[in-house]
């Protein structure tokens, strides 16, 4: 094998078998309940046998002796000599971890270890007797227990066949049972047996066999011939490529739309129409090549729900609900991290132990539900556990223990606003941060995340009853809604699902609050941002404000026109401009001018600088 | 005077569901000099049949252990119908594991080789197997 051929079959692999290997995850959690699911051992065990074919090829040794201790494990299992018990199924989900660092190694190319001894022993199906020390086999297969050569194998078919084909006579009853270890030779003297001697005539009539009377009765009905190929695969490095240069047509259709408006010619409108409509087809066409199932993303969470579970000895199960339902690529991604920090939460501080849950009247195990659907055109994630609820008391006792609120304030607020004070940064119910969810990351950086892929994270509560936290997403990255707004004379694009509404400064309404320039709005003191002076222009501030929510921050942009809604393909800016903060991207709008798209979290931490400079020069 | 017994020329079928080893089973049979566009591939068993019915192949090398349908089963299938019953199969097993290597034999394999294999190892079985159809023919 060339090594060009070598590297582009360790790609597949690593492709081919991380998806198995991404299955395998869930089955094995699932197996766990339910042991004897006959069908889900058989697709566990194939996994791990599938893997160690693959590895076995691209000589990854480790790989291959881990995969076939499973597989022996799996086994017994499946032919009824062993039940699995919780130790055997750690042993498993130990083998998958390692399997998947293995893959990650074969991926970057560093070396990979044998698996250790303990773990190949606790794959062992009995894991009392010591595991014999893996001895250098014998150079003749035959000396393997069980094994065949092809001698013997040879052998076999002389004895079956005599030294016909096989398929072409029926073949001859074997002798009793060949000692244990078959070679090649003994393997064409069964086909002989069973197929006849060579040399004789090529008669084309069969002896038929008691099966070939009846062709195909419990063969399957006959499929097209290419069933199995109605899907490719494709780098996806090409369907960016396609939604881009989809991108650029959408963009190039909205001049054409916009010159022909300003024209007046009526055959250029409508050829421009056409344009809109198959530019929209393609569009949509090239956008659901992107879309993936947001199952592909929750397939790896019952593995950790399970496990943290086991490490905080409660009781739980995950439901999962719309996995069907249909997510951008980059979206599947980026929410892995922020979903599994909720469900860590509420598996941390939602469900309680499992006495606790008895004494309440609750079942012990408890039940968290990780749903997925869509609305209009967005998507909504939901977590929700049935464990103890917040208490709204307890909140406001915390915010103000934290020095977040003074006690006035935390008297104030109403039920749901107690519930949202849990993304303030330096928030933590729990009175000790656990290593579960207080990782260094509380929610406020989560609902950050959220807030930068342009969603929503909410949150719902009923004492003793359990909590939801609703996370909602565009379907799409691709497309952007954004808000246009004129600073000075440039174009900036603010995304409009932070946009929380726009107003016009009154007189009077602004002023300075410790250094910062603040407006009087709705009761509240909303921070301002002057964008002129954030992009570098001289002209003044402008009076309109744009109110932006990111995560738990209200922000007030000053700009000099708001030219209303638009949606817009964003483009990056590409290497020269990587450490341009703030900026999202850029896009070319409908009359072909050039507007940066404003990133949220950028803006935010340039805000406190541009007010910091306002006060030096007043 | 000796000839060589495998004619480059054959369709053949590649069954397995693991696509990174139909790619490795093509590669191999590529790298002997057998004809890339006349090798097909199956993911299993049913596909397998139907293809098989549906236009002549010379040779299957089918995995063993598939959804669905399995290699065993395959070949079961195989020797079941009276236009495919003639048909050269390898068997392609991760374990050389003598009870079922009898079992394939006694259901009409033709070969059977042990993952992972080399091209050369791969042309000694097929070697096999048709000196084996060109010397036997039929047995009265």
């Amino acid at each position: 094998m060339d090594t060009e051929f070598d590297l582009e079959l360790r790609q597949d692999f690593l492709v081919e078998a991380g998806e198995l290997l991404q299955r395998l995850g869930e089955q094995l959690v699932a197996l766990e309940t339910s042991p004897r699911d006959s069908e889900l051992l058989n697709a566990v065990f194939r996994a791990f046998h599938t893997v160690k074919g693959g590895a076995g090829f691209l000589a990854l040794e480790p790989m291959v002796v881990l995969c076939h201790h499973a597989e022996d494990l799996l086994n017994e299992a499946r032919n009824g000599k062993l039940a699995l018990d919780a130790a055997h199924m750690d042993g498993l989900l130990q083998a998958l971890d390692l399997l998947n660092d293995m893959m990650a190694a074969v991926s970057d190319g560093s070396a990979m270890a044998m698996p250790p001894p303990a773990l190949l022993q606790a794959l062992t199906p009995h894991a009392a007797a010591p595991a014999p020390v893996a001895a250098p086999q014998p150079a003749a297969a035959s000396a393997e227990a069980g094994a065949i050569d092809d001698n013997e194998f040879e052998a076999l078919l002389d004895t079956l066949y005599g030294t016909a084909a096989p398929g072409t006579v029926a073949p001859a009853p074997l002798p009793a049972a060949p000692p244990a270890g078959i070679d090649d030779d003994e393997f064409e003297a069964l086909l002989d047996s069973l197929h006849g001697k060579p040399g004789q005539p090529a008669a084309p009539s069969p002896s038929p066999a008691p099966a070939t009377t009846a062709p195909s009765t419990n063969a399957a009905p006959a499929r097209p011939a290419a069933a199995a190929d109605h899907s490719v695969r494709v780098d996806t490095a090409r369907l960016d490529l396609l939604v881009n240069h989809a991108g650029e047509l959408v963009l190039l259709r909205n001049r054409l739309l916009s010159l022909a408006a300003r024209l007046g010619d009526e055959s250029l409108a409508t050829a421009a129409g056409e344009l809109d409509r198959v530019t929209d087809a393609l569009q949509g066409a090239a956008m659901s090549m992107r879309m993936q199932p947001v199952g592909r993303l929750f397939q790896r969470f019952p593995r950790i729900v399970r496990d943290l579970a086991r490490q905080l000895g409660k009781e739980v199960e995950l439901v999962l609900e719309g996995e069907g339902t249909d997510l951008d690529r980059s979206l599947v991604e980026a929410l892995a991290d922020p979903l599994i920090h909720l469900l860590r939460n509420a598996l941390d501080h939602g469900v309680e132990m499992p006495d606790e849950r008895e004494r309440n009247g609750k079942p012990r195990k408890g039940r968290i539900v990780l749903s997925a659907s869509q609305r209009g055109e967005r998507i909504v994630i939901a977590v929700s556990d049935d464990g103890h609820g917040m208490d709204p008391d307890i909140l406001r006792r915390k915010a103000v223990e934290k020095g977040l609120l003074d006690s006035a304030q935390a008297a104030r607020l109403s039920e749901a606003e107690c519930y949202e004070l849990i993304f303030r940064p330096g928030f933590s119910t729990a009175a000790a941060v656990s290593d579960i969810s207080g990782r260094g990351v509380g929610m406020d950086v989560v609902k950050t995340r959220v807030a930068e892929l342009g969603g929503t994270l909410r949150v719902q509560s009923r004492l003793g009853h359990g909590s939801e936290l609703e996370l909602t997403v565009p379907l799409t990255l691709a497309v952007l809604r954004v808000l246009m707004v004129r600073v000075a004379d440039r174009l900036l694009a603010l995304p409009l699902g932070n946009v929380q509404e726009v107003f016009e400064l009154a007189d009077g309404q602004d002023r300075e609050l410790d250094g910062r320039l603040v407006a009087e709005h709705r009761g509240r003191a909303l921070p301002l941002t002057d964008l002129a002076r954030w992009v570098g222009t001289a002209a003044g501030a402008g009076r309109h404000v744009v109110v932006l929510h990111i995560g738990h921050q209200r922000l007030g942009c000053l700009v000099h026109e708001v030219r209303g809604r638009e949606d817009v393909i964003v483009k990056p800016l590409g290497p020269l401009f990587a450490d341009a903060s703030g900026i999202a991207g850029a896009t070319v709008t409908g009359d072909g001018r050039l507007a940066l798209v404003i990133d949220l979290a950028g803006l935010v931490a340039a805000a406190d600088t541009c007010s910091a400079s306002l006060q030096k020069e007043v | 005077m000796w000839r060589e017994a495998l004619d480059k020329n054959m369709k053949i079928l590649v069954v397995d569901d693991f696509s990174t080893m139909r790619r490795i089973v093509r590669n191999l049979l590529v790298e002997l000099g057998f004809s890339n566009p006349l090798i097909q591939e199956a993911d299993d068993g049913e596909n397998a049949i139907a293809m098989l019915r549906a236009q002549p192949f010379d040779l299957v090398v089918t995995d063993w252990n598939m959804p669905n349908m399995t290699g065993i089963d395959l070949l079961k299938a195989i020797r079941a119908e009276a236009s495919l019953k003639g048909l050269p199969v390898l068997m392609v097993t991760a374990e050389n594991n003598r009870d079922q290597i009898i079992a394939a034999a006694q259901a009409g394999v033709n070969g059977y080789i042990v993952k992972p294999f080399t091209a050369v190892t791969l042309k000694e079985k097929l070697t096999k197997i048709f000196e084996r159809i060109a010397a036997g023919g039929v047995a009265a």
